[in-house]
């Protein structure tokens, strides 16, 4: 039995299921890498070490004593130290009074800050730390610092266990290699390290294990030299049930519809491209390299810096309603959040994006929404009983669709398609396919960015993959193919 | 619309009207002579104002913000008019009424504009509006002024056609126009979505902006209204005659069964929420309580119907989840 | 050569910065003070100054906290009322009754608030709506308790907190010993755990802070502090009324502002909102001294509050604007 382990572990968050007898183990000493594609349950598996989530079924077991961890305090105690994606820093906090935020002293124990700065000082020189500042205030800060500092806040207490979850998105060259050497030393002193990276060539070069998660179960647990980066790739990937994808149409023109040059904002380094009439462009690479500030520029929700030009001519997308009545529109990726209003009715969410269309005099007409609400759930073949109950109570891909139905009622030329399958079932994917055919013959583009790579290959024309808030590399023809969009995403070439 | 679906999508509103109902019931058999025509009459006159001025109220939290200044842009409007109807008399005087729906509507654009376009929260917006105008209309009347409430507003308040109130009528349209509004115009879908998701509206390419400060406006008008309404009840304006409005038109609002997030809720509801605060109001001086415990008692109702409401909305919305 | 891990210069600190403009605009209208009316600045005036604000003070403590954490409390008003009410009617006249009295009225404020976090955070309630029915609620108890303006405390409890010590006044000494008592708190695990909260409440559970106890906590100390200011507001008018205080909600959140706490919570502090008491204050002496009849006060404070709180939300939106690109 292992030092650590979690087993048979379940969780679901409605129909989606999340984890599905999930095992994960791993013994002191040990830096053991954490693999999977988007979704495939890795975060959720960190939450509920974490006392973030709860799991549905299953044990978490360490040195043979089952843990309990309904809060994170709890999970703290019994020695799992987490460094998040996301900063959880106080900016109006010096660096000093962030490390020990979780101290676990008296709720009145008073720190001054000179104790607290003595502390940092000695956490920095225990950990070789010459570029940070105790007394600096975190809002003063860059943001390459933040993220050390966030893992030094972990490192300043006791514990068994330490999980980095994409802990090195943000760091410089230079403090990568100072983590690694940290985790080299913390494994040799015993310590359980999780490492989680969307960067192969860094489990490559600091895991000696690596565990693989696909579809919410782990799939392969392996030591890391007995495998080469293929395998692993192909073990991501699995085998997918294949064959629903429509028949490839060639209508793409010579005509462009849509011309970008140099977007930038925070998020976005200079993205340059041309969307063709009748082109099903894709956007690859793993999420949160920037796709998503990308789709939002595109669609006016955002503010950013350069070209949009739109058959020919320049547009200011100012607001959202902008780039629709110029023929843009978004399918955003979450549809809870972004999509629908859940509890309006189907009809209400179907007409929201072209309330003018349906305009009587100063009324909306009852006759022409029908017709046209009748017209969306045909085409679309969303399956509802009357167009009047909640959206809410319908399925995930029915929602989807509904979503789908809303922004298609507008009529636009160039759809921006944001991850539109995620936790959609099979049957209603092909249908979604088939739709953005015929979409394409009509002369008009889609913008196709999904984290599945099999759909970005079946679907489209030719495909960019995003990496770090650029367009890494454009794959077409043969070079389009799973295994290089996964090689470009986790930073390596492609063949 | 099938009939099952009717009565749940609607059943939070309806259920008011069976409080209403019940309540209603209970104190006609406590009480003889409370279910008479006349006191009826006065009931729903009585319900009239609070219903009017709850309009822009219930707007406002289908957004979820609160607009604390409708007491004095009522007062304020109830005072001018009091004031102009010295000099302006028959139709001058309808004028004289458009100009001050007008104020109303740019005062509560004002407090919209603030809040949507330089982001102060609705509370505190709303009630800094709501002293300002204090203030203002305090100092401009210099306390008390002399004037007489216009025959077109005494029969509006006072007046009875065929049996049934001026007002309650008045009400009534009013109250088709704004469901109106709310359900068949592309505002009203406009002012649901925006108030369930604002980055869901905004992704619909809706000006949520723009949508949301009309909201306010429309609250400003209404409270206007509702004081021109008092003016031709009391026969007089007087400071701090806007002041209970405040608490009743929320409380209105809140027992008809909205939710204080926003999203959700139906005008119909807050007529219910309007005819039961009269309803209390009555018994509550019908029972010769002290004013001290009509508020006390008053409060821990608006308390109970927020608290019913949050869950019940809560509730409604995990199970459709 | 010795490695040096920090900096020993003192920092201002970002809430610093921004009790720095409350502290420039005292010393602005300090000045025009000065220049209007020279005979007014004298160390007996800020004893009046000190007296007549301490009320105000307690209750935006009480304000910056619960606004410190996100949340806001609409319901200080009304507990300064029903404290000055009871206090009023039933405060015995010895020294050991008048302290038992005096706890058991703080007392009773720390459960108002209590009520009012717990009611917000169990059943996620809008904490306006929910402290807005309470104040009226408590309202209502002190007109039942207190039907008219009135009420005699006993002499000694008027004059025992109005007592002076050659310049100093009790209500100084109070003031500063709260100023020091904030220094000393700032650095709690407590007080960090409220700007975390405020800050950010799903990042501060992630580092294992208990969100709802910490907003809970910080209602119960509003309430509380409230109700001293209840007390202290007995003393200074020597007299009790069900609703006077009620006008104290609005400036309370005014001079949490001024004194540079966000509304949207995590910024700020109490030095600011003691410094915005004395600032407006000053204003209102202005006022007062050129002339102005008491509604533009009114008027005034009004257009204070929403000055105050759109200019920082605007420059607190630039910066976050900034930093979201």
């Amino acid at each position: 039995m292992a030092d650590f382990e979690m087993r048979h572990i379940s969780k679901s968050f409605g129909n989606v299921h999340a984890l599905e007898k999930a095992n994960f183990s791993a013994n002191r000493g040990d830096c053991m890498g954490l693999l999977g594609e988007n979704g495939a349950g890795k975060s959720t598996l960190v939450k509920i070490l974490c006392g973030v989530e709860k799991e549905d079924e299953g044990e978490v077991i360490l040195f043979g004593k089952k843990m309990h961890r309904r809060t994170p305090r709890e999970a703290m105690e019994e020695g799992v130290r987490v460094v998040h994606q996301e900063l959880s820093l106080i900016p109006n906090g010096t660096v000093a009074e962030n490390l020990f935020m979780t101290d676990r002293e008296s709720i009145f124990g008073r720190k001054t800050l000179k104790s607290l700065t003595e502390k940092a000082a000695a956490l920095f020189e225990k950990f070789d730390v010459t570029d940070l500042d105790a007394n600096e205030y975190v809002s003063d800060i860059p943001l390459a610092k933040c993220q050390k500092i966030e893992i030094l806040k972990a490192l300043a207490f006791d514990f068994e266990i330490l999980v980095l979850d994409e802990a090195t998105s943000a760091l410089t060259e230079k403090d990568v290699e100072w983590l690694f050497g940290l985790v080299r030393k913390l494994s040799k002193e015993g310590k359980i390290i999780i490492f989680i990276s969307h960067r192969l060539q860094e489990i490559n070069s600091i895991c000696e294990r690596i565990t693989i998660f696909r579809n919410g179960t782990s799939v392969c647990e392996a030591k890391r030299d007995e495998m080469d980066t293929d395998q692993m790739v192909t073990l991501m990937l699995g085998r997918k049930m294949a064959g629903y994808y429509p028949e490839r149409c060639d209508c793409m023109t010579e005509e462009v519809l849509l011309h970008v040059e140099d977007l930038r904002n925070n998020e976005l380094n200079g993205i340059s491209f041309d969307l063709h009439a009748g082109e099903i462009l894709g956007v690859g690479g793993l999420s949160g390299q920037g796709q998503a500030a990308l789709f939002e520029a595109l669609y006016g929700a955002a503010p950013v810096g350069g070209k949009i030009l739109i058959r020919g001519k320049e547009h200011k997308l100012h607001d959202t309603s902008a780039a629709l009545k110029n023929g843009i529109a978004l399918i955003p990726e979450d549809r809870g959040s972004q999509g629908l209003a859940l509890p309006l009715s189907v009809k209400e969410n179907i007409t929201l994006a072209s309330l003018s269309k349906i305009r009587k005099g100063p009324f909306l007409s009852a006759t022409k929404e029908n017709e046209l609400v009748a017209e969306m759930i045909e085409k679309l073949q969303i399956k509802t009983d009357t167009p009047e109950v909640p959206v809410v109570t319908l399925s995930g891909g029915n929602q989807q669709k509904v979503v789908l139905a809303k922004q298609l009622l507008v009529g636009p030329d160039i759809l921006l398609m944001y991850d539109i399958t995620r936790g959609v079932d099979v049957g209603t994917k092909r249908e979604m396919f088939n739709l953005m055919l015929d979409h394409c013959q009509e002369g008009k583009a889609i913008l196709f960015f999904s984290t599945d790579t099999e759909e970005l290959v079946h679907m489209c024309n030719s495909i960019y993959v995003m990496f770090e808030g650029k367009f890494k590399e454009r794959l077409c023809g043969s070079a389009m193919t799973e295994e290089n969009i996964i090689r470009v995403s986790v930073g390596e070439a492609a063949v | 619309m099938d009939k099952k679906l009717f009565w749940k999508k609607n059943s939070t509103t309806i259920s008011r009207y069976f409080i209403v109902a019940i309540l209603f019931t209970l104190i006609s058999i406590l009480k003889p002579g409370f279910a008479s025509g006349s006191h009826i009459k006065v009931l729903l006159a009585e319900a009239a104002i609070i219903g009017v001025a709850a309009i822009g109220q219930t707007l406002v939290i289908i957004t979820g913000g609160i607009d604390m200044s409708i007491p004095w842009i009522f007062n304020g409007a109830a005072m001018a008019a009091f004031a102009f109807s010295n000099t302006f008399t028959g139709a001058d005087f309808g004028l004289v009424i458009i100009g001050i729906l007008t104020v109303g509507f740019l005062l509560g654009m004002i407090n919209g504009i603030c809040v949507t376009y330089l982001g102060i929260p609705s509370i505190v917006m709303t009630l800094g509006t709501n002293t300002i105008l204090q203030g203002a209309v305090t100092g401009l009347t210099s306390g008390s002024i002399v004037g007489q409430a216009p025959n077109i507003l005494k029969v509006l308040s006072t007046g009875s056609f065929f049996g049934i109130s001026v007002a309650f009528l008045f009400w009534i349209v009013l109250a088709v126009i704004v469901l109106l509004l709310l359900r068949k115009t592309g505002y009203g879908r406009a002012l649901y979505a925006l108030g369930n998701n604002r980055t869901v509206a905004k992704f619909s390419g809706i000006h949520v902006k723009r949508v949301e400060a009309i909201a306010y406006g429309i609250s400003g008008m209404s409270a206007a209204l509702a004081g021109l309404m008092l003016l031709g009840k009391t026969g007089s304006a007087y400071l701090g005659m806007g002041n209970p409005f405040q608490f009743q038109s929320i409380a209105a609002v809140a027992l008809g069964g909205v939710a204080m997030s926003g999203g959700s809720g139906s005008y119909l509801g807050t007529v219910a929420g309007a005819m039961t605060i009269a309803v209390l109001l009555s018994v509550l001086t019908a029972l010769n309580l002290s004013q001290a415990m009509q508020q006390v008692l008053y409060g821990i109702i608006l308390f109970a119907a927020v608290l019913i409401a949050t869950i019940q909305n809560s509730k409604n919305r995990s199970s459709k989840l | 050569m010795q490695k040096r891990n920090y900096d020993r210069r003192i920092k201002i600190t970002p809430d610093g910065k921004r009790t720095v403009v409350s502290f420039v605009l005292l010393v602005f209208f300090l000045i025009i003070m000065y220049l209007v009316q020279p005979s007014l600045m004298k160390p007996s005036r800020l004893i009046t100054i000190t007296n007549g604000q301490l009320c105000l003070l307690l209750g935006g403590i009480g304000q910056t906290l619960v606004l410190l954490a996100g949340g806001i409390d609409l319901s200080i008003g009304g507990v300064i009322c029903l404290s000055n009410s009871i206090a009023a009617l039933y405060m015995p006249d010895s020294i050991p009754g008048m302290i038992l009295m005096s706890l058991l009225i703080a007392a009773l404020g720390v459960g108002i608030g209590m009520f009012n976090g717990v009611i917000i955070t169990r059943f996620h309630v809008q904490p306006f709506v929910v402290t807005f029915t309470v104040n009226y609620v408590l309202l209502g108890i002190a007109l039942k308790l207190l039907p008219i303006d009135g009420g005699e405390p006993p002499a000694r409890y008027v004059s025992g907190l109005l007592h002076n010590f050659g310049i100093f006044s009790l209500s100084m000494i109070l003031v500063i010993l709260i100023l020091a008592g904030w220094v000393f708190m700032r650095r709690t695990r407590f007080v960090r755990n409220i700007y975390a909260v405020g800050c950010n409440a799903k990042a501060s559970a992630l580092n294992g802070i208990d969100v709802s106890k910490v907003k809970i906590m910080t209602f119960a100390l509003s309430g509380g502090l409230a109700a001293l200011a209840g007390l202290w507001r007995t003393a200074q008018l020597a007299s009790g009324s069900p609703d006077a205080g009620d006008a104290l909600t609005m400036p309370s959140i005014t001079i949490s502002v001024i004194g540079g706490t966000s509304m949207a919570g995590g910024m700020g502090g109490v030095v600011g909102t003691v410094v915005g008491a004395y600032i407006l204050r000053l204003i209102q002496d202005l006022l007062t001294f050129l002339g102005a009849k008491s509604f533009w006060s009114t008027v005034f404070q009004g257009v204070f509050l929403v000055m105050t709180v759109g200019v920082c939300s605007v420059i607190d939106m630039k910066k976050g604007g900034k930093k979201n690109g």
